[in-house]
């Protein structure tokens, strides 16, 4: 296969696993999202680059999270997880071209999706400038993108709701 | 960046060393400041260690590696082999639909008081705190679905439902010896199949079967493990076991030490 698996796993594996158990709050679905990580480093060993590959794995992690998520479109069962939830559910013209893709982005340093922004800073906590560091944007690109997703989860809101509600 | 508010990936790329200089120096001056974040770093260190001692190195990558040829698309032309059903005598198999599945939907729901989802044949349970691992069976009765207790008595005809409840091992076999000897295997469905569990909910197998005239009892087994089962090796121990009906009926299957096992006996009406 041509990439040191046991290696990879036994010195990220952990990172990996906090971070979809955080996601996912459920060990055995954290424990799925992990195998995938892997196996979608498997699938594009070819393309991996050799910079920090902890960030690549911590954000494959994540999304794969945040698909898992989408597709189970569960309500919301701990604090917090609103927000994640509608972040998932998030499906933006420019994020679905970048999502069928997703993989092929990051290995080829596109930009990251609105979902993996609005993820650092609302879920991770992360500052504006911090996300700006991450994702190789400016600070106002930042704040852009986070605009079009409060606009979208607005709407969304909106029409569930009756009423205006900010995040 | 404040101790308190060093985001969790900063910290894992820290621990790694994947960080770059500038950020590295800030969380090391924020180490030396802050006990919180040194309590934090401890915590990850220590994560790392029990992680790696619960998910092993060598079975995780194995099955990481099993995922990914699973994932491979079969170029056309190439059969894949498949291994023979281990079974010498067939149980009538019903899909579990309509009447039992409401019933037991009803038989949860009073039992349990949580919600119930119906997903492609196989009803999942909501968790519940202070479940504990088991293996449930329920016959029909006219209208009403009855839970059967260990060492119930049932006849030929009956038709049942298992379910099982597992907290900790990802992985079981059920299957069932009867009163000459048959084994019968519950779940999985085929030997070559996976042995994955769901956890920490109650899980109803997606079939029903109808009781033979074996005589005596049906012993129904679960089996588990925090590592995937070889089904073949489970059965061949459990034809073991059958050789001789009088120890099939009281006696545990010789497994290896990781291997749970539990069981629950059915007696034959004469």
């Amino acid at each position: 296969m041509g990439i040191d698996i046991e290696g990879n796993y036994k010195r990220y594996g952990p990172m990996v696993l906090r971070r979809c158990r955080f996601l996912l709050k459920d060990e055995e679905a954290a424990l799925d999202a992990v195998q995938e990580v892997f196996v979608k480093l498997l699938r594009y060993k070819d393309k991996l680059n050799g910079d920090y590959p902890s960030s690549l794995l911590y954000r494959m992690a994540t999304n794969i999270c945040l698909n898992m998520i989408r597709t189970e479109n569960r309500k919301p069962q701990f604090e917090g997880e609103e927000i994640l939830l509608k972040i998932a559910a998030f499906d933006e013209m420019e994020d679905r071209m970048i999502i069928n893709d997703l993989l092929d982005c990051i290995f080829e340093k596109e930009q990251k999706s609105t979902r993996e922004i609005a993820v650092m800073h609302y879920v991770d906590g992360m500052t504006l400038q911090e996300v700006a560091d991450e994702s190789g944007l400016s600070v106002s690109g930042v704040r852009n993108r986070l605009l079009k997703l409060r606009a979208k989860v607005k709407q969304i809101r909106e029409i569930e709701y009756g009423r205006e509600k900010s995040i | 960046m404040e101790g308190k508010k060093v985001s969790d990936i900063f910290l894992e790329r820290y621990l790694l060393g994947e960080l770059p200089k500038i950020k590295t120096r800030e969380i090391e001056s924020l180490l030396e400041k802050s006990p919180d974040l040194r309590m934090r770093l401890e915590e990850l260190e220590k994560s790392n260690i029990e992680i790696l001692n619960e998910y092993p190195v060598d079975y995780i990558s194995s099955e990481i590696k099993k995922r990914y040829n699973r994932s491979i698309v079969e170029k056309p032309g190439t059969k894949k082999s498949k291994k023979k059903i281990f079974l010498k005598h067939n149980k009538i198999l019903y899909p579990s639909f309509g009447l039992l599945t409401a019933g037991l939907i009803f038989l949860f729901l009073f039992n349990f008081n949580h919600n119930i989802v119906v997903n492609k044949g196989i009803i999942e349970k909501t968790r519940i705190k202070g479940m504990k691992s088991g293996l449930y069976v329920f016959r029909k009765n006219n209208d009403k679905i009855e839970k059967i207790k260990n060492n119930s008595i049932v006849k030929a005809n009956d038709l049942l439902q298992l379910a099982y409840v597992s907290v900790e091992n990802l992985y079981g076999v059920i299957f069932s010896i009867d009163g000459r000897g048959i084994v019968t295997l519950h779940y999985p469905e085929r030997v070559d199949l996976s042995t994955r569990l769901k956890l920490n909910k109650k899980m109803v197998l997606p079939s029903a079967y109808e009781l033979d005239d074996a005589p005596d009892f049906e012993r129904f087994f679960f089996v588990t493990s925090r590592f995937e089962l070889n089904v073949e090796k489970i059965l061949r121990s459990a034809e073991i076991l059958a050789s001789n009906i009088v120890r099939a009926a009281t006696d545990d299957l010789k497994l290896e030490d990781n291997i749970k096992q539990i069981s629950l006996t059915v007696l034959k009406e004469e």
